[in-house]
C-alpha cells in the first residue's frame, strides 16, 4: 500500500512539473487534468472516499473543462514567441528547495499519519449471513456524514469564512465583466 | 469505495473475475444491440421497416457494422496534434462503462449455503457521487477530439459540446441529489432499498427531479433535440475528421452513455429492481433466489422503458437552437432544479423527521 | 383562472406530449416499405423497361435503327433471294449500353416487333454482356401479350404461308 502511495505522489509530482514545464498551453491543462486525476487517487488510498469523488468531480470535471474552454476560446499564436522560462527561475528552484527541505522535516517530525502503520482494520461488508436479515444490506458508517459533521463542528469557522471569500470572488467577477456600472 | 476494494480482495478473485466478464459481455452485447433496436425502432417511427437484411431480422447488423468500422482506413489528419487526437476517444468511452460497475442489478443472491453474493461488481459506498464525477470526465473525449482534429469546424464542434454538457450537469447533479436526500445515502442499492421499505416509487414525490433527469438525460448524450455537438447531418461535429474505429469509438462511448443512464434512471426514480404492488423484502426472505430473478427482469423492462423513451424523443422532436439550448439549461433548468433542491431539502428536514 | 392555465400549460408540456402520441401512432401502423428482391411491386401500364424484340414479326426494314437517337440497334436484312419469302432479319443487334429506354423504335415499328418489356433488372458485371444479338434477345415475347404495342391480327409471314398451303 505504501509503495502505491508513494507512486502517486511522485506521479502527481511529474505531472504538476509537467504543468509549468510544457510549451503548448493544452498540455499543461492535460497534465493539470491528470494530476488533479491522480490526487484524487491519492485521497482514495487515504480512505477520503467523498473527498476524493468531489475532486474529481469539481476539479477534473468542472474548472478543467473551464480551462480547456478559455484555452480554445482564446489566441494560441503567442506561445511560439513567449519563453516559458524568467530570469529569476535560478532562485526561485533555490527557495523551492529550502521550502521542500523544511515541509519536509515539519512533517517527518509530525504525527501525520504515517505509511508504515497501516492496519487492515477496515469497515467491510458481511458476505456471510446466517439467515436474510430484514434489510437486504448491512448498513454502512458513511464517509459523507462523517466529513460532514467534522465540517459543521470543528471546522465551521473556516468553512464560513471560505464561503464568504468565494461570494467576493464571485461579485469581483460580475463587477470586472461588466461594461458600465 | 476503500471499503469494498478489501471487500473484493475478501472475495475469491476467481468469482470476481466472472463477474467483471458476465457484465462487460452483456454490457456490450446490449450496446451493439441497442444500436440495432434504435436503428429498427425509427424506422417504425417513420413508417419505415429499418435494417432488415443481415440475418433474421437484421440480427447480425450490430457485427457487421462492426466489422465494417475495423476495416476501414484510420486516418489522421496531417495538422492534427496525433497524441491526443489519438487519445481523446477513449475519453468518452471508458468513464461511462466503468459506471457499470456501481450497479446493483438485484437483490442479493443466496445460495443454498447460505451465503451471500451481491448482484453488483462494486457496489459502492459513494456510488452516485462515483457515477457522477466519472460522467463529468466524459466531456473531455469530446473537446480534446475536436481541439486536436486541426481544423475549425471540428473545434467549434468542440467547443459546443463542451458548453453544451457543463450547462447540462449542474441540473443533473442538482436533481440527483434530491435522490440522495430522500434515500439518505450515496448508495445505489441503499436507494432502491430505501424505496422498497417505504413502498413508494421516488419519481411520485421529486416528480419535478425526475422530469430535469429526464431532460438532462437526453441533453448529457447528445441525443436529437440536444445533439448539436454532433449535428449528424447539418451542422459539423467534434468528430468529423474521425474515422474507422476511432470514431466507432465516439459511437460507441454514446450509446454506453445511453444505456447507462437509462440503467442509473430506474434505480434512482422508478425503484430499481423492486417488483411493483408487491412488498419485496418480506417475500425475498422466503423466496430469495425467486424474487432476485424476478426483480433482476422488472429492472430490465423498466431499463427499457428508459431506452425506448431516448428513441421516442429522438424520433418525435427536432433540433433545439444552440442559444435556446443555453437557455434551457442556465435559465430554466438551474433555478428550477435549484428552487426544488431547496424544497426537498425543507421538507426532508420538517416534514419526514 | 387564465394565469393558473398558462401556468398549468407551461410545466405540462402540452404541445410536446401532442407531438409524442402523434409519433406513437405510428409505431403500429402499416408499413410502406417494399421488400424488394423477395416481393414485387406491380408496375404501371406503360412502364418502360429493356427493349423486348420479337424477331419472328420482324420485316427487317431498318425504321428502328434510323430512329435510335443513340444508334444502340442493328438490323442485317437477309440476303435479296430469301428476303421475297422470309423477311426476318438475318442478324440484330441491340446495345442495351447506350439505350435510353427513350421509345423511338417502339413508335417507329410498323409491326410492332419491338416493345418495352417490364424487365428492368439489367444490371451486370460486364459490359459486354450488354451487347444482344439475335439469339440473345428473348423469343418467346409472343406467348406474354403485350397488347398496346402489338399490332393485331399481323401474321408472321410463316403464318401466311402455313394459310396458303391450308
Amino acid at each position: 500500500m505504501a509503495s502505491i502511495i508513494i507512486l502517486t505522489a511522485i506521479l502527481i509530482a511529474i505531472f504538476s512539473i509537467f504543468v509549468v514545464s510544457l510549451k503548448h498551453p493544452i498540455s499543461s491543462a492535460i497534465s493539470l487534468l491528470v494530476g488533479f486525476i491522480l490526487l484524487g487517487i491519492f485521497y482514495l488510498l487515504y480512505e477520503a472516499e467523498f473527498v476524493a469523488a468531489v475532486q474529481v468531480l469539481v476539479y477534473a470535471g468542472g474548472i478543467m473543462v473551464l480551462y480547456i474552454m478559455g484555452i480554445m476560446f482564446s489566441d494560441n499564436e503567442w506561445i511560439k514567441i513567449t519563453r516559458q522560462t524568467h530570469i529569476q527561475a535560478p532562485i526561485a528552484i533555490i527557495l523551492i528547495l529550502i521550502f521542500f527541505a523544511f515541509f519536509g522535516h515539519k512533517l517527518y517530525n509530525s504525527d501525520y499519519p504515517s505509511l508504515s502503520s497501516k492496519s487492515s482494520q477496515q469497515v467491510t461488508v458481511v458476505q456471510t449471513v446466517k439467515k436474510p436479515s430484514n434489510l437486504p444490506y448491512p448498513k454502512m458508517e458513511t464517509n459523507p456524514r462523517s466529513v460532514a459533521v467534522k465540517l459543521y463542528s470543528d471546522y465551521l469557522y473556516p468553512f464560513e469564512v471560505a464561503s464568504v471569500l468565494l461570494t467576493v470572488a464571485v461579485l469581483g467577477g460580475i463587477f470586472l465583466a461588466k461594461k458600465e456600472v | 469505495m476503500m471499503s469494498y476494494v478489501y471487500d473484493l480482495m475478501k472475495t475469491p478473485f476467481v468469482l470476481a473475475l466472472i463477474k467483471i466478464v458476465i457484465l462487460l459481455v452483456v454490457a456490450f452485447t446490449v450496446i451493439a444491440y441497442i444500436t440495432l433496436v434504435e436503428r429498427r425502432l425509427l424506422g417504425f417511427f417513420q413508417s419505415r421497416l429499418g435494417p432488415n437484411r443481415v440475418g433474421p431480422l437484421g440480427l447480425i447488423q450490430p457485427i457487421a457494422d462492426g466489422v465494417k468500422l475495423f476495416i476501414k482506413e484510420d486516418t489522421v489528419p496531417i495538422h492534427s496534434n496525433s497524441l491526443l487526437f489519438r487519445i481523446a476517444p477513449i475519453f468518452t468511452f471508458f468513464p461511462s462503462l466503468v459506471g457499470f460497475g456501481v450497479l446493483t442489478f438485484a437483490l442479493p443472491w443466496i445460495t443454498p449455503a447460505s451465503k451471500m453474493h451481491l448482484f453488483a461488481l462494486a457496489d459502492v459506498d459513494l456510488g452516485v457521487l462515483l457515477v457522477l464525477s466519472l460522467s463529468s470526465l466524459g466531456i473531455f473525449g469530446l473537446m480534446l477530439g475536436g481541439y486536436a482534429s486541426g481544423s475549425k469546424y471540428p473545434y467549434f464542434g468542440g467547443l459546443r459540446a463542451c458548453s453544451q454538457m457543463l450547462s447540462y450537469e449542474v441540473p443533473l447533479t442538482l436533481s440527483i441529489i434530491t435522490v440522495v436526500m430522500m434515500a439518505n445515502s450515496f448508495r445505489l442499492s441503499d436507494i432502491v432499498t430505501a424505496q422498497q421499505t417505504h413502498r413508494l416509487y421516488f419519481f411520485i414525490p421529486l416528480i419535478i427531479s425526475f422530469v430535469i433527469y429526464l431532460i438532462c438525460m437526453i441533453a448529457e448524450t447528445n441525443r436529437t433535440p440536444f445533439d448539436l455537438p454532433e449535428g449528424e447531418s447539418e451542422i459539423i461535429g467534434f468528430h468529423t475528421e474521425y474515422s474507422g474505429m476511432r470514431f466507432g469509438f465516439y459511437y460507441v462511448g454514446e450509446y454506453t452513455n445511453v444505456v447507462f443512464l437509462s440503467m442509473l434512471a430506474p434505480a434512482l426514480f422508478l425503484g430499481g429492481y423492486d417488483i411493483p404492488f408487491v412488498n419485496d423484502i418480506a417475500l425475498w426472505q422466503v423466496y430469495p433466489q425467486l424474487i432476485s430473478i424476478l426483480g433482476f427482469c422488472s429492472y430490465a423492462i423498466k431499463s427499457v422503458l428508459f431506452a425506448y423513451f431516448y428513441i421516442w424523443v429522438r424520433a418525435t422532436f427536432p433540433r433545439y437552437r444552440y442559444d435556446q439550448l443555453l437557455k434551457i439549461g442556465w435559465l430554466v433548468l438551474l433555478p428550477i432544479s435549484l428552487v426544488n433542491l431547496f424544497i426537498v431539502a425543507g421538507i426532508k428536514l420538517f416534514l419526514l423527521k | 383562472m387564465q394565469l393558473l392555465n398558462k401556468f398549468l400549460k407551461m410545466i405540462t408540456f402540452p404541445d410536446l406530449l401532442k407531438g409524442l402520441k402523434i409519433t406513437t401512432k405510428y409505431v403500429s401502423k402499416k408499413k410502406i416499405t417494399e421488400k424488394y428482391p423477395e416481393e414485387k411491386r406491380s408496375y404501371p401500364y406503360r412502364y418502360r423497361g429493356r427493349i423486348h424484340v420479337t424477331i419472328d414479326t420482324c420485316i427487317s426494314c431498318r425504321l428502328c435503327e434510323k430512329a435510335c437517337p443513340e444508334g444502340c440497334l442493328k438490323v442485317f436484312p437477309p440476303p435479296r433471294e430469301i428476303m421475297k419469302t422470309d423477311k426476318r432479319p438475318a442478324q440484330f443487334y441491340f446495345s442495351q449500353e447506350h439505350c435510353l429506354h427513350c421509345g423511338m423504335c417502339v413508335d417507329s415499328c410498323p409491326t410492332g416487333s419491338i416493345h418495352h418489356s417490364h424487365e428492368f433488372e439489367i444490371t451486370v458485371f460486364n459490359t459486354k454482356e450488354l451487347l444482344f444479338d439475335k439469339e440473345k434477345l428473348p423469343y418467346d415475347m409472343l406467348k406474354k401479350q403485350y397488347k398496346w404495342n402489338l399490332v393485331e391480327n399481323v401474321p408472321t409471314k410463316v403464318e401466311v404461308k402455313k394459310k396458303e398451303e391450308v
